[in-house]
């Protein structure tokens, strides 16, 4: 396990960091040159969806984050799911495909159920 | 692509499945049906309880003389997973029975049934599994449908606070569950239970240690589970605020799904550590047995004192185990099976009990009660008698059979030690009886008048009669059951 | 499982206890829904019904059949099997039609005799299913029949000494009936213990079978220090039960009070049947007694004692029931010295003689009570013979039966037994044989006198009636004067009957009628010893031999003394009375057996009773040790439960983790 072994192995994930960092950093450099600079007050404070930023740290907040915390948690594991599958279909084949489908056929069925009973809908 | 084959023989795997999918398909269906046809209408429960009859009539069906097994061994169907499958179908059907009239006001009502399925379907795979990936699918399935059901009643504050206790307590159980269980596996590679057992038969050196640890904490987290002290603080709030006929449910079906998977792991994985599972269980189940015993003397409340009853059955149970003969285990069914009976009916009484303004859940609330209903008041005290252990109910010999095997095994100490404490238990057990026999009703009855639920009543008193006279069947029944795994 | 020998059919042996038992049930369960008419008529249907089948069995049984069978199981538990089987022999069929006629008879009386009474049903009920335990004890082949109707027949006899419950005395009366007689009856399980214990067995033919080898082991057993022999004990214990229900000294207290019950009981269970299940235990056992001579010793001496000391008894009581009770004791004792010498057959012979003429005295003597209104202080009777004929003659054969006059029943069997005594008086019984045969020649002697004294006080002497009674007086109605007369035939022909019939006299044939349902040892034999002095054949020989015997004129000495004493010089008894002083109280108070055992058990059973009440339970359990070493820390554990139970979600984490760390720590230490 020389050095050419690790560089051979390790490379493609040290280039993937590196596009990651990239991309992420390519916005907000682009806009330094691209975009008209206006700063207020409002635009300089730290952004949390739905909350003030500045108030106690124990606050109640709306269940319904929750309810849709949890559908993400659900088709996010389902992705999850499906990356390590894709990968290996061609060995596991029909059986794998049909088992897959039965797996997002469950998932769907809790997601009729949610839609239908509403969750879905902010109000 | 590879060559599409299956990698099981089909159908046969699949058939071996039946009851589970039967269940899993039913309860998906109808979390549908309930939004789209049914809306609420009583008609998703009944359909609920015809699943569960489904299911035993498949597994019945089913049944054989030989064991059979799936998905390389990953699910067994032998006649032990048949018989608790059977004391859980019932203990299901009966608790959808009880809900019939006890949650008809309730809105949501579809997804109530479904998740008594999804419990059920829970359970059903954790008596079939003899390895530890199957089990924990079906505790964690079992266990996040109870956590919902006793949350139901959203709107009464006790409700919340108790189904929130019991899923922090009910993670923090599982997180040592998995904690024991990855010790386990990484001594022996594996998650087969006798695999497992072979293994660890060969543990030596640091190893030891490993799988010492590894075992204290599968007990502490399957404890939970079956409400061994001091793991079992979450039952009586849980029991307290659940609707009645979930406690009714959490009360049997789980507890029957805990104790057939300890009984496989300890005959399977931990046959070799015998000597030291049997001291930590002795420990356990002295403090249990204290606990259960003592704390039910203090109660008010019907559900919280019946709590800790079933903490102190627990205890009696679990002579069986530390007897760890075909004995004990066959004792330890028959028990269940007495407990399933006598306790559905206890709670089936007190749901009768629920009227205008009174939840029929205080001591008091039974004051007076042979007075107005006889029947009822002679169904209470038989079940109270017969929970006491007194002869010649069921609860007797549910008792007789593990302290026999006890004894047997040469716990002559514990058993002297558990009598006592029956005799502390019947204390609480008579007031019941006393304050319905002898005491001025303080509140004007009005019964729910349910034909099922009277007949739930009926048919349990006459039960256990019956096995208090003739419990040669069922001792037989269950000896039969343990054939293969003992 | 049968071996029968002729044709018995099992049905109609069956039939013979379970139609008093049907009858029984009837009038015991839907009594309160019959009128007077239907109960009696049921239960006295079946009864005499039974009696009939009785006679028919004892008929065929005469012409050589006999039933030995296990008919079904009552119960097992382990190599321990009690079957329910029936034996009948010429000894179980004399006990038979014995109980079944009496029994027949006295259902009869009882209709005109508790014509009224609020409990009319229930006391069918109960004297019906006294007969049906009473068959049951006789009927049955091993120790556990034999033990069931011995205690169900001590039970209904509880229940009918007690029957008019609201009478204090009735109750204290049954209630000593029935604790003297626990104490008999612990012995008697002893012994059947000891039986299963020795011989594994409780049938009585495979007992029998084993007990010469048995013998011949010497087996003993120690008991209380001494080395006793185990079938010495064994007949002894059982013996034991035959004292406290066949009212021998010293548990023979509760006889006489057993007359708070109505009159047929008395004459049916205290006279007639029950009373002699202890002579007829001991005759069935006969195979083994007859092994232990220490055990017929003392059956010699307790029926001796027994025999004279109530005949003194019985010399100054002035209750005419008790006068009939206490004669009752001392014939029993008579039976029991027979058997102790030896002489079954004689016994169970004035056994049968004995039930007909006493129960006919009894019944003559509720006749009697009947007629003065309930009165029955024979001081307050006299010439009564104008009132109720019949019954006075009935009560005349009667008196003559018991007092051994010839040719009435009583002579016959009671002269078998003094002779039986007589003979064996000097060989191997001692100073307890010559004890026996005084007893027994002045027993009769007194006999013959309190019998005469009650009946001319009754009948003759001056006329002390009540004058509120006397308007009532008069004869009583059919139904209770036919029961007199047919069991006046059997008082005055049964002594002939036997003794021509059935041969039981005859040492010829040893054991006469009995053939083998009796088993005496040749040596023991006192038959054989009369038959060696040039014995006395058929009753005719019997009647004209007596006159040249003792008996016959103590006998009528007796009576001529009571003739002399209440007939013509009638200020004499109280002359004597005052005469003897204490010795007259000291028989009036009967021998002070009641004060003796109250000081000795009553008190100290209810001091010691009120002690455990007073310090064990007050003090100790519902104040003291228990109440504070367990109750209080039950209650405190409890308390301390449930705080522990706080609510809090942290705590019960920390209860969870902390039981694991102690758990890991533990086992960790220990490895």
């Amino acid at each position: 396990m020389g050095a050419a072994y690790l560089a051979n192995e390790y490379a493609p994930i040290f280039i993937f960091i590196l596009v990651a960092i990239a991309m992420g950093a390519a916005p907000l450099v682009l806009t330094l040159f691209l975009a008209e600079q206006k700063p207020d007050a409002e635009k300089l404070s730290a952004y949390e969806c739905g909350f003030e930023a500045f108030e106690d740290a124990r606050l109640q907040f709306d269940v319904r984050f929750y309810l849709l915390a949890i559908l993400f948690v659900v088709f996010d594991l389902e992705s999850a799911f499906l990356f390590p599958w894709a990968i290996v279909l061609d060995q596991i084949g029909l059986f794998g495909f049909v088992e897959m489908v039965l797996f997002l056929v469950v998932l769907l069925v809790g997601y009729i159920y949610a839609w239908k009973k509403g969750a879905l809908q902010w109000e | 692509m590879a060559n599409v084959t299956f990698p099981f023989p089909f159908p046969d795997h699949l058939i071996t499945l039946m009851p589970e999918m039967i269940v899993a398909i039913m309860a998906m269906f109808l979390l549908l049906f309930d939004v789209f046809v049914a809306k609420g209408s009583k008609t998703t429960a009944y359909l609920a309880i015809a699943t569960t009859v489904a299911a035993g009539v498949a597994t019945w069906s089913l049944q054989g003389p030989d064991p059979l097994v799936a998905f390389y061994g990953f699910f067994v169907f032998d006649s032990f997973a048949v018989f608790s499958k059977f004391l859980i179908y019932v203990a299901t059907a009966l608790g959808m029975i009880l809900s019939l009239e006890y949650m008809k006001n309730e809105k949501h009502i579809g997804e109530y049934y479904v998740l008594m399925l999804f419990a059920m379907l829970g359970m059903m795979l954790m008596v079939s599994s003899n390895n530890f990936v199957t089990m924990y699918l079906g505790l964690e399935l079992m266990a996040l449908c109870v956590y919902v059901l006793v949350a139901y009643q959203r709107e009464v504050l006790r409700a919340n606070e108790a189904a929130l206790k019991y899923f922090i307590l009910g993670a923090l159980s599982s997180g040592m569950l998995l904690y024991g269980i990855t010790f386990l596996y990484g001594v022996t590679g594996s998650f087969d239970f006798a695999v497992m057992g072979e293994k660890l038969a060969h543990a030596e050196g640091d190893a030891t240690a490993a799988v010492m640890l590894g075992m204290v904490f599968l007990i502490a987290g399957l404890g939970f589970k079956v409400s061994m002290a001091p793991f079992h603080m979450w039952t009586p709030d849980a029991y307290e605020g659940a609707p009645t006929p979930v406690t009714a449910f959490m009360s049997v079906a789980p507890k029957v799904a805990g104790f057939v998977i300890f009984m496989r792991i300890v005959a399977d994985l931990l046959p070799a550590l015998q000597h030291e599972y049997q001291s930590i269980l002795i420990g356990v189940a002295v403090l249990t047995i204290a606990v259960g015993n003592l704390a039910a003397i203090a109660q008010r409340n019907i559900k919280r004192m019946l709590a800790y009853s079933t903490v102190g059955h627990v205890g009696f149970i679990m002579m069986g185990l530390i007897a760890g003969s075909p004995a004990g285990f066959s004792g330890i069914l028959v028990y269940l099976s007495i407990y399933l009976v006598m306790t559905m009916g206890v709670f089936a009484v007190i749901i009768l009990m629920r009227r205008e303004g009174i939840q029929g859940e205080l001591l008091d609330d039974f004051a007076g009660l042979s007075k107005v209903r006889p029947g009822y008041a002679l169904a209470m005290g038989l079940f109270m008698f017969s929970m006491a252990g007194i002869p010649f109910l069921g609860g007797f010999w549910a008792k007789y059979v593990v302290f026999m095997a006890a004894v047997e095994a040469g716990h002559l100490y514990l058993v002297l030690y558990a009598l006592l404490f029956s005799a502390v238990g019947a204390f609480y057990y008579l007031r019941v009886v006393k304050y319905i026999y002898f005491d001025e009703e303080r509140v004007a009855f009005n019964f729910i008048e349910s034909r099922p639920m009277q007949a739930t009543v009926f048919v349990t008193a006459v039960t256990i009669v019956f096995l208090g006279l003739f419990p040669d069947a069922l001792f037989e029944l269950c000896r039969q059951a343990l054939v293969g795994l003992v | 499982m049968q071996e029968t020998a002729l044709t018995l059919s099992t049905t109609e042996l069956l039939a013979i206890p379970a139609l008093p038992l049907i009858g029984a049930m009837i009038a015991g369960l839907f009594g309160w829904a019959m009128k007077e008419r239907m109960a009696h008529s049921i239960t006295s249907g079946f009864v005499i019904l039974s009696a009939l089948l009785s006679i028919h069995v004892f008929t065929q049984v005469l012409a050589g059949a006999s039933f030995h069978g296990n008919l079904w199981t009552w119960m097992i538990a382990g190599d321990f099997v009690v079957p329910v089987g029936l034996l009948i022999d010429r000894l179980t069929t004399i006990m038979m039609v014995t109980v079944t006629v009496v029994s027949a008879c006295v259902h009869i009386y009882t209709i005109g005799y508790m014509h009224g009474d609020p409990g009319y049903p229930r006391f069918f009920a109960y004297i019906s299913a006294f007969t049906f335990s009473m068959l049951v004890l006789v009927m049955g082949n091993n120790f556990f029949t034999l033990f069931f109707g011995w205690e169900a027949v001590g039970l209904f006899s509880y229940l009918l000494i007690g029957f008019w419950f609201k009478r204090e005395s009735a109750n204290y009366a049954a209630m000593k009936a029935f604790i003297v007689n626990r104490v008999g009856d612990f012995g008697f399980a002893v012994g059947i213990l000891a039986i299963w214990y020795y011989y594994g067995s409780v049938e009585y033919k495979t007992v029998f079978a084993m007990t010469p080898d048995f013998v011949a082991q010497n087996v003993t057993l120690g008991f209380m220090g001494w080395e006793v022999a185990a079938i010495t004990f064994i007949c002894l214990a059982l013996f034991v039960g035959a004292m406290g229900k066949s009212g021998q000294v010293p548990l023979h207290v509760w006889l006489p009070d057993s007359m708070e019950g109505p009159t047929p009981i008395s004459a049916l269970i205290h006279a007639a049947t029950m009373v002699t299940a202890g002579v007829f235990m001991v005759a069935r056992l006969s195979p083994m007694f007859e092994f232990s001579e220490t055990a017929l010793v003392v059956v010699t001496l307790v029926g001796a004692i027994t025999a004279w000391m109530c005949a003194t008894i019985g010399l100054v009581q002035n209750d005419i029931k008790r006068v009939i009770a206490y004669s009752t004791c001392s014939q029993l004792g008579y039976m029991f010295v027979g058997l102790g010498v030896s002489a079954y057959s004689a016994s169970i012979f004035h056994l049968m003689t004995h039930a007909y003429f006493k129960a006919l005295l009894f019944l003559a003597a509720g006749s009697v009570i009947h007629a003065v209104m309930a009165e029955q202080d024979i001081r307050k009777m006299g010439q009564l013979r104008k009132y109720m004929p019949v019954t006075y003659i009935t009560m005349l054969l009667a008196a003559l039966a018991l007092a051994g006059v010839p040719p009435f029943a009583g002579f016959f069997s009671k002269d078998l037994i003094i002779e039986a005594t007589m003979a064996r008086e000097f060989t191997e019984y001692g100073w307890v044989g010559s004890f026996a045969t005084f007893a027994v020649l002045t027993g009769v002697f007194m006999t013959a006198f309190y019998t005469f004294r009650m009946f001319f006080l009754t009948f003759h002497n001056s006329d002390r009636v009540d004058p509120h009674a006397k308007g009532h007086l008069h004869e009583s109605p059919k139904v209770i004067t036919i029961p007199l007369m047919i069991l006046a035939v059997g008082a005055v022909g049964s002594g002939i009957w036997g003794v021509t019939v059935l041969d039981i006299a005859n040492p010829e044939v040893l054991n006469g009628y009995f053939g083998d349902a009796i088993f005496v040892m040749d040596a023991h034999n006192p038959l054989m010893v009369m038959a060696a002095d040039g014995g006395v054949h058929g009753a005719l020989g019997m009647i004209l031999h007596a006159p040249f015997t003792l008996p016959f004129w103590l006998a009528l000495g007796g009576i001529g003394l009571a003739y002399f004493m209440y007939f013509k010089q009638t200020t004499m008894p109280a002359k004597i009375a005052a005469a003897s002083g204490p010795i007259y109280t000291f028989l009036l108070n009967k021998w002070y057996w009641d004060e003796l055992y109250e000081k000795i058990f009553i008190r100290p059973a209810r001091s010691l009773g009120t002690f455990l009440w007073q310090r064990g339970d007050l003090g100790i359990i519902d104040k003291g040790a228990i109440h504070k070493g367990i109750i209080d820390n039950i209650v405190a554990g409890a308390a301390r439960m449930r705080a522990m139970q706080t609510g809090f979600v942290y705590h019960y984490a920390f209860a969870m983790v902390s039981g694991v760390f102690v758990l890991l720590t533990y086992l960790l230490l220990k490895a």
